[in-house]
């Protein structure tokens, strides 16, 4: 955690230092309140610097820790690949539509959690979409991404 | 008095009543999913209401959320997990007595005590709000600034472990906030050029990130973890108890109920140290303080009673002042924004039927819970065994499609991812999220009244100190900013001593 703590302040410090340079091109008005919790915000950040760095003196725990880190990172390769097919997903979806392209998302996600049986993986998939356009644009008339299909939906 | 007819006929209509039954049944079984959150139940549904009248939107939140509480104690009991957070103090009582055998009794008084915990704290709602709302039409800007500045306080309440990061997570959710139009001069800040960002970001979508998508996230890192340790272990023995045994529980679930009210009041506290409260208290009132920790079942109706409590209570600041206390409440507010209505007192004055119409919700949701708890929780068990590989997928594309509905925009969604992964990662990181909707939320209301507050004193800030009201407030701001850091300091001190 002492590194996280320390990425964390960096990113947000420099997130502070971000609104404060462009705080520049406002009004005098305009800049004033943004300015003001940009200043709090490194503030913090720095605060927050030095507490971790006196805590992770006293602590005798930190190999023990870092093992554990290193364990949760292996799991984690499945969330990289879930956050980029959902970036492609979104990307795709807008052109073709909710309909078309979710059972090959989802079917994805699926495969990607260990589902391995093609025809359970298919049917969750395609029903589970189907389901979904029933009940939230029929049933709830809540607006699904038409794509594609908008002449036909 | 024709605002609560007007109410009772809206709220008792057939169409009304399946509404409150279908948010019923999604809070208990949101509730009694262990990883799920009373948050992330009523974060996900908010998009859904646009198309409702706003009465219905409200009332359909609520009643997800009293159940959503109730719900954790199905977990807490059976699995030896809670559902949620608030349900942590109920595996102490609940669990031994599963291994007696009584699982049945734990989950009857379980859904008795919750059901009347809500109930009372609707009751003191009802009560007290409308008054507090009346006092509070006399605010100006300047006691608005105060207010706001008193809600933005509690997130140092809400860093967890280190209140400093609760700070920090506050600080950027400010920032955040100032994306987009200027409120005085309506100047574009931070925008990048991008026309999207005009409005600045949706709070719908920003909250279904951080509260939905970011939990999707972890249930599906956590997906190929080994399954844990625990069965979960079938109802045994009469669900329903005797009434000898609910006349025994009747002070400690009246006391209870009354200090999961009075904390629920109190921002930045929330339902879980509300429990734990009630069952060290119950504990200390017990002739059998023994018992507890071993199956004593008054250890089950306390914080069961006071966890449910709190949903009334923390909606006494949320409609009177506008301040959230906790993360529901700040999610409940962008169900209220979805319909243009904005809390504060005067929502009792312009739309005084939909608070009056939640009034009356809120009881029946409870009552109706209470029924289902004591007559249908065997199918909820189902519901535990549904793996995360399945919830995971699923809670992700409701988050898309519900950041989709609000405006029909793409850029919503992308909002909702960006805000989903800066979740997910604040989360692993043991930042807290909800200082960041806090502060969304009150961020522009504390920076508006603060700027017209000052045109109105020409420059003067002594206005906000001179005016009793608003010099209460910023007093009990303090107060609230500081003490996580004295209760932490002195722990610290404990701890080395």
């Amino acid at each position: 955690l002492v590194k996280a703590n320390y990425i964390f302040s960096s990113v947000m410090i420099l997130v502070g230092i971000s609104i404060f340079i462009m705080s520049h091109n406002l009004t005098e008005d305009a800049a004033g309140w943004p300015s003001f919790f940009a200043y709090i915000l490194i503030f913090l950040s720095i605060v927050l610097v030095i507490e971790t760095t006196i805590k992770s003196r006293k602590s005798i725990m930190n190999e023990k820790k870092q093992k554990k880190e290193q364990g949760v990172k292996i799991i984690e390769k499945n969330l990289l690949f879930t956050v980029l097919s959902s970036i492609v997903y979104l990307l795709i979806m807008e052109h073709i539509g909710f309909l078309l392209v979710t059972p090959f998302y989802l079917s994805f996600l699926l495969w990607l959690l260990q589902y391995r049986s093609l025809k359970s993986l298919l049917l969750l998939s395609i029903s589970a979409t189907v389901i979904i356009m029933i009940v939230f644009q029929y049933l709830l008339g809540v607006p699904i991404p038409q794509g594609i299909l908008e002449n036909f939906l | 008095m024709s605002l609560w007819l007007d109410a009772f006929a809206h709220v008792f209509s057939l169409s009304t009543l399946f509404i409150i039954l279908l948010g019923t049944l999604f809070g208990i079984v949101m509730g009694c999913i262990p990883g799920m959150s009373s948050s992330m139940a009523v974060a996900i549904i908010v998009p859904f209401t646009f198309t409702m009248d706003p009465a219905t939107g409200i009332i359909l939140l609520a009643s997800i959320y009293c159940a959503s509480v109730y719900g954790g104690s199905i977990s807490a009991i059976l699995l030896n997990t809670p559902g949620t957070p608030a349900g942590a103090a109920t595996v102490l009582d609940g669990y031994p007595l599963t291994l007696q055998g009584k699982s049945g009794k734990a989950l009857g008084v379980s859904a008795i005590s919750s059901g009347i915990g809500g109930i009372i704290s609707a009751l003191i709602l009802m009560t007290a709000a409308p008054f507090l709302a009346q006092q509070a039409l006399r605010f100006g800007s300047p006691e608005y600034f105060a207010v706001a500045i008193f809600g933005i306080s509690i997130v140092s309440s809400l860093g967890g472990k280190n209140p400093l990061k609760g700070l920090i997570a506050g600080a950027f959710g400010i920032l955040i906030a100032t994306v987009g139009m200027d409120p005085i001069n309506g100047f574009p800040r931070f925008t990048m050029g991008s026309s999207s960002l005009i409005a600045g970001f949706e709070l719908i979508p920003v909250l279904i990130g951080l509260f939905s998508a970011s939990q999707a996230f972890i249930l599906i890192r956590d997906a190929l973890k080994p399954e844990s340790d625990s069965t979960i272990n079938e109802i045994t023995g009469s669900i329903l108890p005797t009434f000898k045994e609910i006349t025994k529980l009747i002070p400690n679930i009246s006391r209870s109920s009354l200090i999961g009210t009075f904390i629920g009041i109190i921002p930045g506290i929330g339902g879980d140290p509300a429990a734990f409260i009630a069952y060290n208290e119950a504990m200390r009132w017990s002739k059998h303080p023994e018992k507890f920790g071993n199956g004593a079942i008054e250890g089950v109706a306390a914080p069961e009673a006071s966890n449910n409590a709190v949903t009334g209570g923390a909606l006494i600041p949320l409609l009177t002042l506008g301040i959230p206390g906790n993360t529901v409440t700040a999610i409940l507010i962008g169900g209220l924004l979805i319909h243009g209505l904005r809390p504060g007192p005067m929502l009792f004055q312009n739309n005084g039927d939909v608070v009056y119409a939640l009034f009356i919700s809120l009881i029946v949701a409870n009552v109706l819970f209470m029924i289902i708890g004591l007559f249908g929780v065997k199918y909820f068990t189902y519901i535990l065994k549904v793996p995360n590989r399945i919830l995971g997928p699923v809670i992700l594309l409701l988050s898309i499609i519900g950041s989709f509905a609000i405006s029909n925009s793409y850029h919503d969604i992308w909002v909702m991812l960006l805000f989903g992964v800066l979740g997910y990662i604040f989360r692993q990181l043991d930042v807290p999220t909800t200082p960041i909707v806090l502060a969304i939320i009150l961020g522009p209301l504390a920076e508006v009244s603060y700027r017209q507050s000052l045109l109105q004193s020409a420059g003067d800030i002594s206005i906000f100190f001179t005016r009793p009201i608003s010099a209460v407030f910023l007093i009990i701001a303090l107060i609230s900013f500081f003490t996580p850091f004295v209760r932490s300091f002195k722990t610290n001190q404990q701890k080395v001593s």
